[in-house]
């Protein structure tokens, strides 16, 4: 795995619209427990038929 | 003197649909039908006109586009396309494909479907399936000698692009004789006491044998026949046009730029979990299969697209025979199909700034010396699949390159240019400095590019909340990254304030609603705000505005730097 141990800068603002920043530990938590959420739906949900042909 | 950012330029972008019905006893919900009510829901937002193209679409006020993607609809295949206004800088491209990624957003969001609707901005499927970017240049095709072969060869098709107009007219009749004998035996077949709808459908297609336009105009079965006697009657002429832009066909720009777009995926690439669980860098790159091609036309998959091209001779210029002379000028539209759709305007800026900053070097002549890579599709794939960027490929001069090896190559050259433009714009630097940046950081702190660089980003997610996840649970991270909601993942990372923005709301908001200055864009936007919803219907194309329908029809031509031309 990756070390990002360091990755911790603060760029710019966020999305428009956003009011405050989300801690990092806690946006990865929310991706960890909705990609567990059903993911075989979110794929077949998702598949594009013959592609961009 | 050189010009910096000068040329129109524009993208394309696929997104995957996906769509929840909101009750699991609703009848299924095609794919046309969504596209048509992500139309009605635009149009509550911003004028909006029917595309004078063959392909269904609409144009909408800030200059862009909006089309519904598909040759196998009644397969149920299809995609909502957007196609930016043409624009000039990336800057520009950024902020107008921003613009419309929300607009497409908030209109999907809000149209009437019964359901969840969500778009995708990525371009690959969990079944492999491959869609998504395309760039559009506008390019110097060849010099003089190029030029003169290329004209030569145009007249030289002529023949054959006549033979391709006649064998599909003669199919379009052959289909409209196939319909009335079909029609006329299900008129029979009412006699008698049988189940008709299906076998109706069968033989007439959904639209006729239901009354209204489903988007299914064809029955399946004969949309696969159609699909392939189209790509045997226009072969010929593919073929031929194949050969002619090989041999002409920006040149210059394959020879000194194949090497940059080889190994841009490490700047632009969206990063993938492939099936056998690898990470590879990029999306699309690794599904190339030539360097030049029509993209799709002989199961071609290139990086230079000249697929626009056969759609020009083939089938537009059925519409506008006029359309032919223009293939014959200098300044065409390259097309490159090897970018990824970016979620990271910082990725997005740096695909477009520095492509465009590499074609204008080498116009100008400054990267006569560039990099050649042997085997430039191997070498392609041999970057996509090493996320630790130590892969070297072999050069024609018998070097073996990193990745970022090449790329600080193409960046001195494009240094060496901009400092002998004494008119080079503050962007020209900003695209540099930004393109330093970003390689300095890929070799000694990756960690920095988290939030800026989409492949980066995916895979620090796919690996902190991913772990040791199901192959489905990782991918499920790598295709929501794309979804262009607030449980998107790149939008749920965007709210840490480590991804960078390089567009302000004020910017976005006039994008939003109105086109970029001095483009073809700019006119046809002004015609779109004051036309669309008139008497008289505006029909809008990529060259021009028709407004009104036969003969008092008033066709408005749009140029380059946008003026209009009243023709008659």
């Amino acid at each position: 795995m990756a070390d990002y141990s360091v990755c911790n800068q603060q760029q710019t603002v966020s999305q428009p619209g956003t009011p405050q920043v989300l801690p990092r530990e806690e946006a990865l938590e929310q991706v960890r427990r909705d990609s567990r959420h059903q993911p075989e739906n979110y794929l077949e949900e998702t598949v594009v038929p013959h592609g961009g042909e | 003197m050189a010009t910096i950012f000068q040329r129109l330029v524009g993208l394309e972008t696929e997104y995957a649909i996906r769509f929840r019905p909101a009750s699991f006893f609703a009848p299924p919900t095609r794919r046309y039908q969504l596209y048509q009510e992500l139309v009605q829901s635009l149009r509550g937002r911003l004028p909006v006109v029917r595309a004078l193209h063959f392909k269904e679409g609409v144009f909408i006020a800030t200059g862009g586009a909006v089309w519904f993607e598909t040759e196998r609809i009644a397969s149920e295949g299809g995609l909502i396309e957007g196609s930016t206004p043409e624009c000039r800088g990336p800057q520009q491209v950024v902020t107008w494909q921003r613009a419309q990624d929300r607009l497409l957003e908030d209109a999907a969001a809000a149209a009437q479907v019964g359901g969840e609707f969500r778009l995708l901005k990525n371009c690959r499927d969990s079944e492999d399936n491959v869609y998504g970017a395309q760039e559009n240049y506008e390019a110097t095709l060849a010099d003089r000698g190029g030029l003169l072969l290329w004209r030569i060869g145009l007249v030289v098709l002529l023949p054959l692009v006549l033979l391709t107009w006649v064998l599909l007219m003669g199919m379009v009749l052959a289909i409209l004789l196939y319909l009335a004998l079909a029609g006329i035996a299900c008129l029979a077949l009412r006699l008698l006491p049988m189940d008709r709808k299906r076998l109706t459908i069968t033989l007439l297609g959904r639209d006729l044998a239901e009354g209204r336009e489903t988007g299914s105009p064809l029955p399946g079965w004969m949309e696969w026949l159609v699909l392939w006697g189209a790509r045997l009657a226009g072969a010929p002429l593919a073929i031929g046009l194949l050969v002619l832009t090989h041999l002409t066909a920006f040149r210059a720009i394959r020879q000194q730029g194949l090497a940059f777009l080889v190994s841009r995926s490490i700047l632009g690439g969206s990063g993938m979990l492939d099936s056998e669980g690898r990470f590879q860098i990029a999306e699309k790159a690794p599904a190339i299969n030539c360097v030049v091609g029509l993209g799709g036309y002989l199961w071609d998959r290139p990086i230079f697209n000249f697929g626009h091209f056969f759609k020009a001779v083939s089938v537009e210029t059925v519409l506008a025979p006029g359309d032919y002379a223009g293939l014959f000028r200098a300044r065409q539209r390259l097309q490159i199909g090897i970018g990824d759709s970016n979620m990271s305007e910082t990725a997005e800026y740096l695909r477009v700034g520095t492509t465009l900053l590499v074609l204008d070097a080498i116009e100008a002549g400054y990267l006569k010396q560039a990099p050649r890579v042997c085997r430039p599709i191997r070498a392609m794939r041999q970057i996509c699949l090493d996320p630790q960027l130590e892969e070297r490929v072999r050069l024609r001069r018998g070097a073996c390159w990193t990745a970022v090896e090449l790329q600080r190559d193409y960046l001195e050259a494009c240094r060496a240019f901009v400092a002998d433009q004494p008119d080079a714009p503050p962007e020209a630097r900003e695209v540099l400095r930004r393109w330093q940046q970003t390689l300095d950081a890929l070799e000694q702190d990756r960690s920095l590019l988290v939030g800026s660089l989409d492949w980066v980003t995916k895979r620090y997610l796919i690996e902190r909340a991913g772990g040791e996840a199901a192959w489905s649970v990782r991918k499920k991270i790598d295709l929501r990254y794309h979804e262009l909601s607030d449980e998107g993942y790149y939008r749920i990372w965007s709210r840490t304030g480590t991804t960078s923005t390089l567009v302000d709301d004020a910017d976005l908001q006039r994008a939003l609603r109105t086109p970029p200055p001095g483009t073809p864009a700019t006119t046809r936007g002004w015609y779109i705000r004051e036309f669309a919803g008139a008497d008289a219907p505006l029909f809008a194309h990529w060259r021009r505005l028709v407004i009104g329908r036969g003969r008092g029809a008033k066709i408005i031509r749009l140029t380059r730097l946008g003026g209009r031309r009243p023709s008659d």
